[in-house]
């Protein structure tokens, strides 16, 4: 692996699907394992959701890359197909 | 409280808005239009995973033991993370595999073993059967809370339905309806790779419904009955300071092992459990919807789950802590509240959600159970009759029917005594068992049929033991104290606390050891025993997404092959007889068939391989395997492994050497340039010897009596075969191979279809023979043959590429023997030419005479080729000239010596003979003869010029007419007299003209090469040009005329060489 490059996609991924799995996890979730309301809402409660939707939101975004990715992958494959 | 009657009727109208969706959708896609082909319908789909566990449970399960309700679908959300290439991979297998169910991907991947099959159907219905169970259990308890006023559930309390017919509930009676409708929709056809557009838009609109109506309950409960979720909290915390352990983690309900082990089930749930399997791999239509569905799938889930602790925490705070119904808050709460409508709508949203999920998991069960249980067993009864798939298609009917009223009988047993969640997880431990032999199947090599075997087989023995077996002690159906003793009273077998493991939930506990039970025996017999060639060439289709079969097969040939008509005969069995002729259609559309509509050798296994997987799509793979291995092996067909005829390993790499190098062997043979009968005879010796043949034969067309005759052969000897020379038509295979020029192949003389060849294939003992034809420029020429008397089927593809480049070979040698001849031929005809050419110069004259009053210039011009041209001059002692011009037909040896003859002859005769016409009657009456045997003629043109008198006699025998410039008018004359061409007749008289000519005047004679050069465009230089090359230059010398004309010709003809010989004589009659 070349440390200059930019890290893949597919890197980052992996690193966003580690992050996802400890986000929802013992010990990480125990910070948040706290008998309050916060903004009148369990703390615990606040915290699943923001981190739902925010895993959400990647997935989103990861999602749309790797399809572009894909779309443009087929395209060269199509062009290089085509002059044959 | 609303009337039983209203319920009914909202139910049945919903049922039938449902049916016309399903109907309309089913439309649609017969008309090629689809509804259901997107990613809209596709996600939505997915929420089939959002079922009355949902629904009502999730509030249950949140007013009961707190958050624990949420891991449900944070996993999920967790797993979509890895579905642009779990989900896809699974996805592009089931496709290229033709797989239709959970079982078949399991069994498929494991050397297509129907005991796998089997074993994952049985898991899969016992261990789903909780899970249908909750649903009845939620439909028909919602109906009962709707319809019955304090219900307490009693055996006293009669419901509308118990007072209608007794013994009929209406979780019995919502089966049935359920039951109803996923036969319609989902066993209307017996292709299971076929999706079901109806039940798929059914899904869709149920995703919307169940999101709606269960966002509006939410609302009606947070901001109707309560003042937002701050109020609703604050409430909680302000009423119930003993139960804050519902918002936190780590308590006795809900320890962070068992958040950790729910993540995981419904992590593995999501994929594997049968119907969403079913959902997410089988009915996908498009990979790119994996895509929009990682996210769409998750979000929803999130949408769904806003208000359930709001619903759950408000249920507590209005119910004062009571959790007695906490799974049907969600009903009571409207209900209490007064608002009956808005129940019954959540009612109907409830059913919904139930219905979804069971129709789609009596889909997916009812095809395994068909494919992996009903199928091997009908199997063993060989049924007689041409068309069964009407009957299976009743029995996959049957089956659905089977696997709901399983769910019902299971909600009886454990129905009372569970919480709906509870009743779900059973299903999803269950499920969990399914993801080593499937993730390992994708992703690890070594993964094998033993290993996925016993690791699913002691999976769910654990999970009977330690999930299904309580639940049947604690609901009191199965009266034992095994709980407390263990099996066989061993204290370490208590099913909740095996081998000592205390201090998790159940759920935990049964998803801990069932799990290492099933990846220790997965991984550890994976490890340890090997793997068959069949399951390696599966796993690689899996794991590396190969498609192998094609070359690997088609080393193989079938033996006692049956033919289209009788696989079309076994696909109609199982399938129906219009699909069967839909799919032969469409695979022998793109095919050669031969003459008799067979099949080639090489077509006949990839036919039984199209004939499986149209089976596949159908029944299953590993039933599919199967029925076609039972119909061979009872027609006695079998694959056998084609005669190595390399001599090697069946690596086409290895083989392609060996191919080359015996390539290479016969081009050294013909490259060696040895005569042509020892090339082709050492070629049949090294066939011969290399592929141990017993005959190896070239045989030659023979023109005149259109046989092929024998021209070399190798190997035994014999009358028969050796000797046959049969005649170039298709009623021998030797004549068919030459007739169309196609290499004939039969692999086994046992089917042979022309009586004649037959008859002495037999008489020989050929088991199989090859004819390949010899093509020589376009035609074949002869047929190279190869007889075996041992092997039958050794002629693979492979070998008949070879033979067919031996043929090819055998064409270049017989080409290069047929060139060196001609090579020969015309270097003597090339040496002719030379002493052709020689006489010819010798005889032209050496030098112009010397004639007073006349200046003469003679000039010859060789082409390339030697030509027949020639003129002389001869002096009479009186003063007399004879000037003569002749051109023999023909460009050889003949044509020189008939000239040097005629020269000889005119001579001699000259001196005798004084008139031209005289002359050239003589000439013509003694070559006549010798001219008309060697088929050439003369032309000639004689003149004599007499320098006394200035008169010029002249005779023409067919030649071109001279040109005579009259200086005197200036103009051009052309000497013409009647004659023919020497040699054509005997006895032909001669006109003679004499004209007198003046000072001035010029002559000019000329053979055609002058006149008939010819330039690029086609044109001859012609006359014309002669005449004005002439005018211009007729006051120069004869000589200066005589080169001026040859320099025009040849610029005119653009050529540095002239055609034709050019011979030219100019004279000039001086002043």
């Amino acid at each position: 692996m070349n440390p200059d490059k930019k890290p893949s996609l597919h890197e980052i991924w992996l690193l966003c699907l580690l992050l996802g799995l400890g986000l929802f996890n013992f010990p990480f979730i125990e910070i948040f394992n706290k008998d309050r309301l916060v903004f009148g809402t369990p703390f615990l409660y606040l915290f699943l959701f923001i981190a739902w939707a925010l895993i959400i939101g990647i997935i989103y975004a990861f999602s749309v890359r790797f399809h572009q990715q894909e779309k443009a992958y087929e395209r060269t494959r199509d062009e290089k197909d085509e002059p044959e | 409280m609303i009337s039983p009657e209203v319920i009914a009727i909202i139910t049945l109208l919903y049922c039938g808005l449902v049916f016309w969706i399903a109907f309309y959708a089913e439309k649609r896609q017969e008309q090629g239009r689809s509804l259901t082909n997107n990613v809209y319908v596709y996600s939505a789909s997915l929420t089939v995973y959002v079922t009355a566990l949902s629904f009502y449970g999730g509030v249950g399960r949140a007013a009961t033991s707190g958050l624990d309700y949420l891991p449900l679908y944070l996993g999920p959300t967790l797993m979509a993370f890895t579905w642009w290439f779990l989900l896809r991979k699974l996805i592009r297998v089931c496709r290229n595999q033709n797989i239709v169910s959970l079982a078949d991907f399991i069994a498929g991947r494991y050397d297509k073993s129907a005991l796998l099959g089997s074993l994952v159907t049985l898991f899969a219905v016992m261990g789903i059967m909780p899970y249908t169970a909750l649903q009845l259990k939620a439909v028909s308890y919602t109906f009962d809370l709707l319809t019955t006023p304090n219900l307490t559930r009693t055996a006293g309390d009669l419901s509308f339905f118990q007072s209608l017919t007794s013994g009929i509930d209406s979780a019995m009676l919502f089966a049935l309806i359920l039951a109803l409708f996923s036969i319609l929709f989902g066993a209307r056809q017996l292709d299971a790779g076929h999706r079901h557009a109806g039940l798929m838009a059914v899904l869709a609109f149920e995703t919307l419904f169940k999101l709606v109506i269960f966002l509006a309950l939410g609302l009606f409960v947070t901001y109707g009955l309560f003042d937002g979720f701050g109020d609703i909290f604050s409430r909680f915390f302000a009423n119930f300071p003993d139960r804050h352990h519902l918002l936190l983690l780590d308590t006795p309900q809900t320890s962070y092992a068992k958040w950790f082990s729910m993540t995981l089930l419904s992590m593995m749930g999501v994929m594997f459990l049968p119907r969403q399997f079913q959902v997410a791999v089988i009915e996908n239509s498009s990979e790119s919807h994996v895509y929009g569905a990682m996210w769409r799938f998750p979000t929803y889930l999130f949408l769904f789950n806003i208000f359930v602790l709001p619903v759950a925490l408000g249920g507590l705070l209005l119910s004062g802590g009571s959790t007695m119904n906490a799974d049907f808050f969600v009903l009571t709460l409207p209900l209490e509240a007064g608002h009956t409508w808005l129940a019954a709508v959540v009612f109907i949203g409830g059913f919904s959600a139930s219905a979804g999920m069971i129709m789609f998991s009596t889909v997916a069960l009812s095809t395994m159970i068909l494919n992996h249980i009903i199928m091997p067993v009908v199997l063993h009864f060989h049924f007689k009759q041409a068309d069964i798939s009407g009957l299976l298609i009743n029995l996959k009917r049957l089956s659905i029917i089977l696997v709901v009223f399983l769910g019902y009988w299971c909600y009886r047993l454990i129905g009372e005594s569970y919480a709906l969640v509870n009743m779900g997880l059973m299903s999803f431990v269950a499920a969990v068992q399914f993801a080593p032999a499937i993730i390992g199947g994708l992703y690890w090599p070594r993964a094998n049929r033993l290993g996925a075997l016993t690791g699913l087989s002691l999976g769910f023995l654990v999970w009977i033991y330690t999930l299904f077996i309580p639940s049947l002690v604690r609901s009191g159906w199965l009266e034992s104290d095994l709980m407390e003793t263990g099996l066989f009273n061993i204290h370490l077998l208590r099913p909740q606390e095996l081998f000592g493991l205390q201090g998790f939930d159940m759920w935990t506990h049964s998803l801990f050891w069932s799990l290492l039970f099933n990846l220790l025996a997965f991984i550890l017999f994976s490890l340890l025993t090997p793997q068959s060639d069949s399951e390696r060439e599966l796993m690689r289709k899996y794991c590396e997404l190969e498609d192998f079969d094609e070359e690997k097969q088609s080393r193989k040939r079938m033996s006692r092959a049956p033919t289209i008509m009788e696989f079309v005969a076994l696909m109609t069995k199982f399938i129906g007889e219009k699909p069967a002729h839909a799919a032969i259609a469409s695979y022998l559309g793109d095919r050669e068939i031969d003459a008799q509509g067979r099949l080639s050798d090489f077509e006949i296994p990839g036919l039984k391989r199209f004939t499986e997987k149209t089976l596949a799509g159908h029944v299953g793979a590993a039933p599919a395997r199967i029925i076609i291995e039972n119909y061979l092996s009872a027609r006695g067909s079998r694959m056998e492994d084609v005669f190595d005829i390399f001599g090697s390993v069946s690596l086409s790499r290895v083989s392609g050497r060996e191919q080359l190098s015996v390539l290479y062997e016969v081009a050294r043979e013909v490259a060696a340039n040895k005569d042509l009968k020892t090339t082709v005879e050492s070629i049949l010796e090294l066939l011969r010897s290399q592929f141990k043949f017993d005959l190896c034969v070239l045989r030659v067309l023979d023109s005149e009596e259109s046989t092929l005759k024998v021209h070399s052969q190798r190997g035994m000897s014999s009358e028969h075969l050796g000797q046959l020379e049969p005649i170039a038509d298709m009623e021998t295979y030797l004549g068919q191979a030459f007739l169309t020029g196609e290499v004939t192949v039969v692999n086994d003389t046992d089917f042979l279809d022309k009586p004649r060849s037959a008859q002495i294939v037999h008489q020989e003992g050929i088991k199989s023979f090859a004819h390949a034809p010899v093509v020589l420029e376009g035609s074949a020429i002869g047929i190279l043959s190869a007889f075996s008397r041992t092997a039958k089927g050794i002629f693979t593809e492979e070998f008949i590429e070879l033979f067919t480049n031996i043929a090819g070979q055998i064409a270049v040698a017989w080409r290069n023997d047929r060139q060196t001849a001609q090579l020969l031929s015309a270097r003597e005809q090339e040496k002719e030419l030379e002493i052709a050419k020689t006489i010819q110069m010798g005889l032209l004259p050496t030098r112009e005479p010397d004639v007073p009053g006349v200046s003469i210039k003679g000039t010859y011009v060789a082409a390339k080729q030697v030509g027949g041209d020639y003129y002389d001059f001869i002096q009479r002692p009186d003063g007399r000239m004879d000037l003569l011009i002749a051109d023999v037909s023909g460009h050889n040896i003949g044509a020189a010596l008939i000239m040097a003859e005629t020269r000889t002859f005119i001579r001699a005769k000259s001196r005798e003979i004084d008139e031209p016409a005289d002359l050239l009657h003589n000439v013509n009456n003694f070559f006549y003869k010798d001219l008309t045997r060697a088929e050439l003629f003369i032309t000639l043109f004689y003149l004599q010029y007499n320098t006394a008198t200035r008169e010029l006699a002249y005779s023409n025998a067919g030649h071109n007419q001279p040109l005579l410039w009259r200086n005197a008018r200036q103009e051009v004359e052309w000497l013409d007299s009647e004659g023919m061409i020497l040699g054509i007749t005997k006895g032909i008289e001669f006109e003679e003209k004499i004209t007198p000519l003046e000072a001035g005047d010029v002559l000019v004679l000329y053979t055609d090469g002058i006149t008939e050069a010819e330039n690029m465009s086609g044109d001859f230089f012609g006359r014309e040009r002669l005449a004005s090359v002439i005018r211009e230059h007729h006051h120069s010398s004869a000589e200066m005329i005589n080169h001026r004309i040859v320099q025009e010709a040849a610029s005119f003809s653009g050529l540095r060489n002239f055609n034709d010989d050019v011979t030219l004589v100019v004279m000039r009659i001086d002043g």
